[in-house]
């Protein structure tokens, strides 16, 4: 961790934070670490120690972070619209001090609040003395799965400098990703410019703003930016790159996206919380071919299953049995195609519709639907049916009002001209609310949520 | 309520809607005689559950209710309800007129 700070303090002037109209420069962050460290110290706050820190994006939030984890401290990310309940997540943990910032993020109440916790895997590795992160996600199963890794290992993979970039975090701090965009910027003493809230307007207007040239999103976000009409609104020049990861990524966006935005390179990501982002490079003929791995990461396939292995792996699940095999690869579950050395991701096994024996990928149909008048989102799952074991079932948000029986036959219509027949939606929904989650990644369920599963890929940020 | 004459007009209506979709000389003949399910059947098993699907939900919507057409309790029933559109609509209005 150390030399994280010390990188900072040779750019002193920069700015590495631009957060509600107020710019933090890295001389600051180097200042506010030191200011936590003895505020960590005054509480007797020990190495080892596990902390929880509840707050949404601000320099304050992650200076503290990086406080904790330089005090060798075990860190629990959590954010006010948390996937998972506080307690519930704590009760698998366990945790020593909670730390509370105000909804600016500015101020921080720290008080301790013992949950206790024997579990071995944590006692092992406080023996190591090294910094911990521990992140929650809610799992196939809908039970919340405690991931823990060693800060120290995560943060090492930005050690190679790179060149600096001004980017939107997109993914929140209690996810993966969130915390490797962060190191991603700061470790090239990048800008984090941060937003109150991800809507479209919201987004574009800070890109307008700051300038930035890095914006990381997620395929949701990027068709409705397209449907919205955001890069109209608002002066989207400044984008250099944008990357977008955590579930795959619909043909007809990327198409569009290619189209509005011809000096923009766009970059497919993969990671998952488990094994880390890995370095990807997308075939540049507009395709969703992708090459992935880099430094630290190989990858095999195995009945057409994508497995990796990782040195930035996670120390482990707190509460669930390794799902890495004996020489250490772990079974992504996505399905993929290879094409030489790229990859082109299908999606995850457990989201695979099986009509009457045969597979059905969402993403493919999705793809198909996406393309016409007057839709403006889809989302396809399946459903159970006694006949056919499942049927597939497309939602869709329309742009203007129109009868379903309208939209299903073309729906249909169009399906039949381009997929198999078993491919075919057999029911088409209309929907009334967004098919995304607050944090834009799409919910495949009968009925829609508020906040889905959180999303096992986390694929966010490879500079 | 509806009567037989409204189901079997909403199920010739979901018969027509997939004829629409087949080709030329797979067309199938739509009336009360229809043989929806079975080796007779004129549809396969696909196009047949695009029209039990739309049945089932012109049916609950004009009934105000839900109704489930491929339940344990269809699927065993000696007569198949899928056996003919005489046979389905016979079924459907047997379903609306239980008491809930």
């Amino acid at each position: 961790m150390q030399w994280l700070l010390d990188r900072f303090a040779t750019a002193p002037e920069r700015v590495a934070f631009t957060h509600e109209g107020r710019a933090v420069t890295y001389g600051a962050v180097v200042d506010r670490v030191g200011h936590f460290s003895d505020r960590l110290a005054r509480h007797g706050i020990g190495v080892g120690q596990t902390v929880a820190v509840l707050g949404d994006y601000s320099p304050e939030v992650v200076c503290l972070i990086f406080a904790l984890a330089q005090n060798g401290n075990i860190i629990i990310p959590l954010t006010r619209d948390s996937v998972i309940e506080q307690s519930a997540a704590l009760a698998i943990s366990g945790c020593d001090w909670f730390a509370r910032f105000d909804e600016a993020g500015d101020d921080v109440t720290i008080t301790a609040e013992p949950v206790p916790s024997d579990n071995p895997l944590l006692a092992r590795f406080r023996t190591t003395g090294a910094p911990g992160l521990i992140l929650f996600s809610s799992g196939s199963t809908g039970k919340p799965k405690a991931i823990l890794h060693d800060f120290d290992r995560v943060a090492e993979k930005f050690r190679k400098q790179r060149s600096s970039v001004v980017a939107i975090p997109f993914l929140m701090l209690d996810h993966f990703g969130g915390i490797n965009t962060i190191l991603a910027i700061t470790g090239s003493l990048g800008t984090v410019v941060t937003v109150t809230d991800r809507s479209v307007a919201r987004i574009c207007q800070a890109i307008a703003e700051h300038r930035v040239e890095l914006l990381p999103a997620t395929p949701s976000f990027l068709t409705l930016l397209l449907v919205s009409k955001g890069h109209e609104q608002y002066d989207l020049s400044s984008l250099r790159r944008i990357t977008y990861g955590t579930e795959v990524m619909p043909q007809t966006t990327l198409d569009r996206l290619r189209a509005l935005f011809p000096q923009v390179e766009l970059q497919q990501t993969y990671g998952l919380s488990e094994v880390g982002v890995l370095r990807s490079q997308s075939r540049n003929d507009g395709s969703l071919w992708v090459r992935i791995g880099g430094e630290g990461f190989a990858t095999k396939v195995v009945d057409d299953i994508l497995w990796i292995k990782s040195d930035y792996a996670m120390v482990g699940y707190l509460n669930a049995p390794s799902e890495f095999d004996a020489e250490g690869w772990f079974n992504t579950q996505d399905r993929v195609e290879v094409d030489g050395e790229f990859f082109r991701i299908l999606g995850r096994v457990t989201d695979v519709i099986n009509v009457g024996g045969q597979k059905v990928y969402p993403t493919e149909i999705e793809d198909v639907i996406l393309a016409l008048e007057n839709i403006t989102d889809v989302a396809v799952f399946g459903e159970k049916n006694p006949l056919l074991g499942q049927i597939v079932v497309a939602r869709v948000v329309l742009t203007a009002t129109e009868p379903v029986g309208e939209v299903k036959k073309r729906i249909r219509a169009a399906c039949q001209a381009r997929l198999a027949a078993y491919k075919v939606p057999a029911k088409v929904v209309l929907s009334e609310t967004p098919l995304h989650t607050a944090r834009h990644k799409k919910t495949r369920r009968a009925e829609p949520v508020a906040v889905a599963a959180a999303p096992r890929l986390v694929a966010e940020l490879i500079p | 309520m509806l009567t037989e004459i409204e189901i079997q007009g909403i199920i010739l209506r979901a018969l027509e809607n997939v004829n629409e979709e087949l080709d030329a000389d797979s067309k199938v003949a739509v009336g009360a005689d229809t043989c929806l399910f079975g080796s007779d059947a004129a549809l396969d098993s696909l196009s047949l559950v695009s029209v039990i699907v739309d049945v089932e939900t012109e049916v609950s919507t004009a009934a105000g209710r839900q109704i489930s057409l491929t339940d344990d309790r269809a699927m065993s029933r000696e007569v198949s309800p899928f056996s003919d559109v005489h046979a389905l609509t016979a079924y459907i209005a047997a379903l609306l007129a239980e008491t809930v």
